[in-house]
């Protein structure tokens, strides 16, 4: 058993759920907690209509079940518990195969804390300088200009189709360098 | 190293424009590749911080969860299912619903039903779709239901996520599964179930007006009369 699951409400049957204590108690939980899960899901996802919908459905999951006597460390890691679940079954969904890097993550999850805009930024930048300049200049059009592949391929005086094998190309390269292992 | 598939760009193109990406069933040596993009997407907005619509959607969502929390009995409700329920119309408009034209789905959500050898087929008249109506369809090679709201037209799959089953329209435009009791919203989203795991959406299909019919793209059969589907 998980050390989150000792917070489930059912374990013992003397505990209160959320579900028989006041409002104010799961809106305290929620609203201490509701923004890093969001961003931890973001950084998962990388999309903001996919890291509602997992910030919705760990919410949804797990306040009816949550003992809201429990300590801030036990609701903590039963909502970071039940966010590895909810993103791992994410990836699945999405792309048919169990996906072994997110999943190893997401296996030893950091504390919520831990996902810092800042840190995730200089990490990027430093793994993209180590690049070649075709591969960093594609993936910067791209993703930080957020140019689509037909002005990418003007900006860099080659056609579409090459554009795509390059872009294809750098994102392999910027795999290898580590960038994705944390996705 | 071998060339890249289109779903594989389409994956990458969703990325880089900040949108939900399509489902398919990736090689595994392209997963390394699609984390990368994500990293990288995710790594793009300096500031993450939640919507405050959807903040307030979803803690009006939690408080209804606990109060009516049933032992065996999952409500989930995702983005989509907020927004309408909490009828945000100006965040419903950055999901696709423009005013009140009718939009349809090509370009403006990602079909999840998107067969490689598709037609498009006429399922129900544009004008006896009003807002709200749920309509069944029934094609060769399909079954779903359309329905309007806001302007938006939408179809979804007519079968169950869970092992199948034909779902049913009942009288409060909720899409029931009769094997196993699952929900769905005419938008496909789950409602409720009492499944041990997570029951997926119900894919959706794109569609189309032309000549004041409304059409859903569906798979090509090589037996079959694709141009009378049976409405029911």
């Amino acid at each position: 058993m998980s050390r989150g699951d000792s917070v489930m409400a059912g374990s013992s049957s003397s505990e209160r759920t959320a579900a028989e204590t006041n409002d104010l108690d799961w809106e305290t939980i929620y609203r201490e907690h509701v923004g890093a899960i969001y961003r931890l899901m973001y950084a998962k996802v990388g999309n903001q209509p996919d890291a509602e919908d997992l910030t919705s459905e760990v919410f949804m999951l797990a306040l009816p079940h949550l003992r809201v006597a429990a300590s801030a460390a036990q609701v903590h890691q039963y909502l970071v518990v039940t966010a590895r679940s909810a993103i791992a079954n994410h990836w699945r969904r999405r792309f048919g195969v169990a996906v072994t890097a997110l999943e190893e993550d997401v296996a030893q999850p950091p504390r919520l804390e831990v996902v810092d805009d800042s840190d995730k930024e200089m990490r990027v930048a430093t793994l993209l300088a180590q690049l070649p300049e075709n591969y960093r200049a594609v993936l910067k059009l791209r993703f930080l200009e957020r140019c689509s592949i037909r002005e990418t391929a003007a900006a860099m005086s080659i056609s579409e189709s090459n554009a795509k094998v390059v872009q294809y190309r750098a994102l392999r390269r910027a795999a290898e360098l580590g960038v994705g292992s944390r996705a | 190293m071998r060339r890249q598939s289109k779903q594989v760009d389409n994956f990458i193109d969703a990325m880089v424009r900040g949108m939900r990406p399509p489902r398919f069933r990736a090689r595994r040596e392209d997963v390394d590749v699609l984390c990368a993009a994500v990293e990288l997407a995710a790594s793009r907005h300096g500031n993450v911080v939640p919507d405050p619509s959807f903040l307030h959607g979803l803690e009006q969502a939690c408080r209804k969860a606990v109060s009516q929390s049933r032992p065996g009995v999952r409500h989930i409700v995702t983005r989509r299912h907020l927004l309408e329920t909490a009828g945000l119309a100006v965040a419903a408009g950055a999901l696709g619903a423009v005013g009140d034209r009718l939009v349809t789905s090509p370009g403006q959500m990602q079909p999840d039903l998107a067969p490689e050898n598709g037609t498009w087929v006429a399922v129900a008249r544009l004008d006896e779709l009003t807002p709200g109506r749920v309509v069944r369809f029934v094609t060769p090679s399909v079954t779903g239901f359309i329905h309007q709201q806001s302007g938006q037209i939408t179809a979804v799959s007519g079968v169950c996520t869970h092992q199948g089953c034909l779902l049913e329209l009942d009288g409060g435009n909720t899409l029931q599964c009769p094997c196993h009791r699952a929900a769905f919203s005419p938008a496909g989203l789950v409602i409720s179930h009492e499944l041990d795991f997570n029951l997926p959406p119900l894919p959706k299909l794109a569609t189309r007006i032309r000549n004041g019919n409304v059409e859903v793209l569906v798979a090509k059969t090589v037996i079959g009369d694709q141009s009378s589907p049976k409405e029911t």
